[in-house]
């Protein structure tokens, strides 16, 4: 081998050495302990949850919100309402604190998705039909094509808790009964506080094992979840709430990251069937 | 022909220089490269000193936020609260976003000069417990190694200049910033609940608020919670290879490799002070390091930090409280929630493991609070001089509810600090101070009018 063509291998090498390099240099390191979120994280997270055959959503905020901790008073609100009840006849259980009713007319919902959901706001917004129905805002991601979930708002934002819930079952295009639980009017309870981002409550997820191999995170928002009874109210604070798709079976799984403390809620986890 | 072929071979053997020492040079900045190698070991929760002091933890805002805000209501002083607004949040939120496009400029140097400024109605107030520095936020400041202090921010009717107070210097700097948008805080400023006016008065550390009218605060409930001492070894020594030690009084020292160890109290006092040590020969770092390294150390600690702010430094000491609506907490009638002292031998951080866990609503009990001239007052007639007092603020104090065993009352009550010391007003009032007086010390004190 000749003095050129030996200076040529060296070149040839030292060249696909320093590419490999270069690209060490350039690609992220895997983080598997910071809790920072920039956008280096990000990336990380996504990478590593990629090889977990965890999908995410395309948009995910790395902006820390903001919410309170609130308070409702333990109160039977929904008894009170009945005899406003004109167009529905209604069942009141005090021990569950739900108020089940079926209309006593038909009301014929249109085919189209999307009318339905009109008229079967319209049904909920009478207070003849629905007490409180204004305060109730419906939730495609808790629905399906036959139970039509709305949770209850504040003015702090939407509580996702059952017993805050309106389901609405329909059959036949028809609106067949309904079932409702209210909790009353919230109050905070303490000042305004930054709260954790959505990147931050998925990878707590992640790093504590919530998030299983071979699903999809399909939604993830922030509303109020119920932590606690004391003194004849109820104790409520926000949470990033996380639906999870099982890939194979399909199921879908609400889960609650409390958004203060990145910790999880286990208790509130319950399947919403599609 | 010839020089042809000879400019080809020197070519080939420029560039297979080139290309090795590039590889050299690639290869040492992939080992040298604390990015990579920094995350090795550490708990999930953990930013390392590193990244603590390459400001790019995220919770640096959250435990850097100005605790109190002050605004004028028809030409007067107020300091101002409101649950549903929170101010410090909405500033804390905006200036996060600005950038600053000047140099830090030095335009008040004189006692006279600042207190127009304090006095002056074209600017919301947010203030800092205590000083932190220039390089805290860099990017507030073109310059990493700007260690001068500061407290008060000075929001003015523009978007665009920003000054920062120093109560201490009385110096006021003022820094030209984008990218923020304070008319949301004016708004909520204007708007604000809870206006009480207030006079301010120069003590040794600064401009206390006076409270010029009786109060009656609000007394706020908790459920609280401790985690257990396992938890804390766990964190800040690991798993293997830590032994421990009981003593006579039933605290355990647990110790890992001599450097590192952690007193756990005994838990059938029923007290939660832990103290963690490391042991490490250095140089006490500077002030913006010393705060950037205690949040590391608050970090490792896993406490919740929700509602934990910086409160006080002093040399070698970075203190850390809980606030609640505003309002510091005080824990075991005096003590902080965390404290870092830096030492050319060791760290210690001493903490309290106890969270506050569940707000209980407002069951409408108040406690009233004096003017604060009148509890100088009373003070000065038990021995402590208004030239005694660093400063003076309304904290909140702990009393157990006897209803149910973590339930607890926060009581709002005067807290000064003297003599290096924080005492409730009823502490100091017992305390024989002539011990602490030094002959001949003496410092002046005076009103903002």
């Amino acid at each position: 081998m000749d003095h050129k063509r030996i200076e040529w291998l060296f070149f040839i090498v030292f060249l696909l050495i320093d590419i490999y390099l270069g690209i060490e240099i350039l690609r992220s390191p895997v983080n598997l302990s910071g809790a920072d979120t920039t956008t280096r994280s990000v990336a990380s997270i996504r990478s590593e949850m990629k090889s977990d055959n965890i999908d995410l959503p395309d948009k995910l905020s790395n902006a820390p919100a903001s919410g309170y901790y609130l308070a409702t008073k333990n109160r039977n609100y929904l008894s009170n309402k009945i005899d406003a009840l004109t167009n529905v006849n209604v069942r009141y259980s005090k021990d569950e604190n739900v108020l089940y009713a079926a209309p006593k007319m038909t009301t014929l919902l249109d085919k189209n998705p999307k009318k339905a959901l009109e008229q079967v706001n319209k049904f909920k917004n009478d207070p003849k039909n629905v007490p409180y129905g204004k305060e109730f805002k419906y939730e495609p991601d808790m629905s399906s094509e036959d139970n039509y979930v709305f949770v209850q708002t504040t003015d702090y934002g939407e509580i996702y808790a059952g017993s805050a819930q309106l389901s609405i079952a329909v059959k036949d295009h028809q609106i067949i009964n309904y079932a409702e639980s209210y909790m009353g009017p919230a109050s905070p309870v303490r000042e305004l506080q930054s709260t954790i981002s959505a990147v931050r409550a998925v990878r707590a997820m992640y790093t504590n094992r919530e998030l299983t191999n071979n699903s999809k995170v399909t939604q993830i928002k922030l509303g109020y979840s119920k932590l606690t009874e004391v003194r004849g109210s109820t104790i409520l604070l926000p949470t990033w709430l996380v639906w999870i798709e099982n890939k194979t079976t399909k199921n879908i799984t609400l889960k609650r990251v409390n958004a203060y403390t990145a910790q999880m809620l286990q208790s509130t986890t319950y399947n919403v069937e599609k | 022909m010839k020089f042809k072929f000879k400019f080809g071979e020197f070519f080939l053997g420029l560039a297979t220089l080139l290309a090795i020492v590039l590889s050299i040079v690639l290869w040492i900045f992939i080992m040298t490269s604390d990015q990579r190698f920094s995350n090795i070991g550490q708990n999930q929760n953990n930013t390392t000193k590193e990244q603590a002091r390459s400001h790019s933890a995220k919770s640096l805002y959250d435990l850097y936020i100005p605790t109190t805000s002050y605004g004028f209501v028809d030409g007067r002083l107020c300091q101002l609260y409101d649950s549903k607004n929170n101010l410090t949040l909405e500033f804390t939120k905006e200036i996060q976003k600005a950038k600053a496009v000047s140099d830090v400029k030095k335009i008040v140097k004189s006692r006279a000069k600042y207190e127009e400024y304090l006095n002056d109605d074209a600017y919301l107030q947010l203030v800092y417990p205590d000083e932190i520095t220039f390089s805290l936020f860099n990017h507030l400041n073109n310059s990493n190694n700007d260690n001068r202090e500061f407290n008060r921010f000075f929001v003015s009717h523009s978007n665009n200049i920003i000054y920062l107070g120093n109560d201490q210097t009385s110096a006021i700097y003022r820094i030209k910033i984008k990218g923020a948008n304070f008319d949301k805080l004016r708004k909520f400023a204007r708007n604000a609940k809870t206006k009480s006016p207030v006079h301010l008065v120069k003590l040794q550390e600064g401009y206390s608020p006076f409270y010029s009218r009786t109060t009656n605060s609000q007394v706020y409930s908790y459920l609280t919670n401790n985690q257990s001492y396992s938890y804390f070894v766990s964190r800040l020594l690991g798993t293997s290879g830590v032994t421990s030690k009981t003593n006579k009084s039933g605290q355990t020292i647990y110790s890992l490799n001599y450097y590192t160890r952690l007193k756990v109290p005994d838990p059938e006092s029923g007290e939660h002070n832990y103290l963690y040590t490391h042991f490490e020969k250095n140089k006490i770092p500077n002030a913006t390091n010393r705060l950037l390294d205690s949040v590391y150390y608050v970090h490792q600690l896993g406490l919740t930090e929700q509602d934990l702010r910086f409160f006080d430094a002093d040399g070698s000491n970075v203190g850390y409280v809980n606030y609640i609506e505003g309002i510091p907490v005080f824990l075991n009638q005096h003590d902080l929630q965390v404290k870092t002292t830096f030492s050319y031998d060791s760290i210690n951080v001493a903490f309290n493991s106890v969270n506050f866990q569940i707000p209980i609503p407002f069951d409408g009990q108040t406690q009233e609070l004096k003017p604060t001239a009148e509890v100088v007052s009373e003070l000065g007639a038990h021995g402590l001089k208004q030239s005694d007092i660093q400063r003076i603020i309304v904290g909140f104090k702990i009393e157990k509810d006897s209803s149910h065993h973590s339930l607890i009352n926060l009581i709002p009550t005067y807290y000064v600090k003297a003599y290096d010391e924080w005492k409730s007003v009823d502490e100091w009032e017992k305390k024989n101070v002539a011990p602490y007086r030094k002959p001949g010390e003496t410092v002046k004190t005076n009103e903002v009018k």
